[in-house]
């Protein structure tokens, strides 16, 4: 159990840290929703309602698409652009796809490779694919998902005004469903943008996000 | 790959999968 744990210290920590601090959300969401919904004359929800409702369900998939998108275009972006210096960069020369060679696929696969780096034709380039499509599926289902969550709690919100209801497809145009989803963009491009520049000059110890100490500025880490 | 590495990598898999299910349902239901 301990090996284990040391072996899959990361997973471990960030997937506790995940329900931790979903469970917090869920706790002040619930709270916050029934100071809004006491302040209208509405019944209080309880925690189980709270966690089965359209707002917590848009509240958290807002944050997710955004995650996993930022994590989906930085995959695909350091295939082809570099940053010199950089420790989230490859080098310079290797901006691409690379050679087969280089990525260790077809006949220049080891004994022990993936089965799928072995293959060739369509298995292989799911395979060589694979982050990148998995990654992008669950950004895309979770946008879908925020759409869904945050377009029932825009209505819920138009009835108690006496407002008619609006599609989803009406939903996904107007700008609450925008500003819910850029918000949370612009914060992932900075913070990635903000990781490739400041590792080519900021330095952490022992960081597998970081070079070296002693690396010199302009060595890229690739 | 160390067998309780694939079980954690199953594990992340499967709480995706149930999260974003149960989210999306969840969303859609209102």
């Amino acid at each position: 159990m301990r090996r284990f744990v040391r072996e899959s210290g990361l997973a471990v920590f960030f997937g506790t840290l995940f329900l931790v601090t979903l469970t917090a959300q869920s706790v002040a969401g619930q709270r916050a929703t029934n100071a809004e919904r006491l302040e209208h004359g509405e019944r209080a929800l309880s925690w189980g309602g709270y966690v089965v409702s359209a707002d917590f369900a848009g509240a958290v998939l807002e944050n997710w698409q955004s995650e996993f998108l930022q994590f989906s275009l930085f995959i695909v972006a350091t295939v082809w652009l570099v940053q010199r210096g950089s420790n989230e960069s490859k080098s310079l020369s290797e901006a691409g796809t690379e050679t087969d060679a280089q990525q260790r696929v077809g006949a220049y696969a080891p004994a022990d490779a993936p089965r799928w780096a072995r293959a060739s034709g369509l298995r292989r380039r799911l395979y060589e694919n694979s982050l990148l499509l998995v990654m992008t599926a669950i950004f895309l289902a979770s946008w879908a998902g925020q759409s869904l969550g945050n377009w029932r709690t825009y209505n819920d919100e138009r009835t108690a005004h006496d407002l008619p209801e609006l599609g989803w497809i009406g939903y996904v145009r107007v700008a609450d469903f925008w500003e819910k989803t850029l918000e949370n963009w612009q914060s992932e491009f900075l913070a990635v943008g903000t990781m490739a520049v400041f590792t080519i000059y900021l330095r952490q110890r022992g960081s597998a996000e970081s070079k070296p100490v002693g690396t010199p500025h302009n060595e890229t880490a690739g | 790959m160390a067998h309780p590495v694939r079980a954690m990598f199953l594990l992340y898999v499967v709480f995706i999968a149930i999260g974003l299910a149960f989210f999306i349902v969840v969303g859609a239901r209102g």
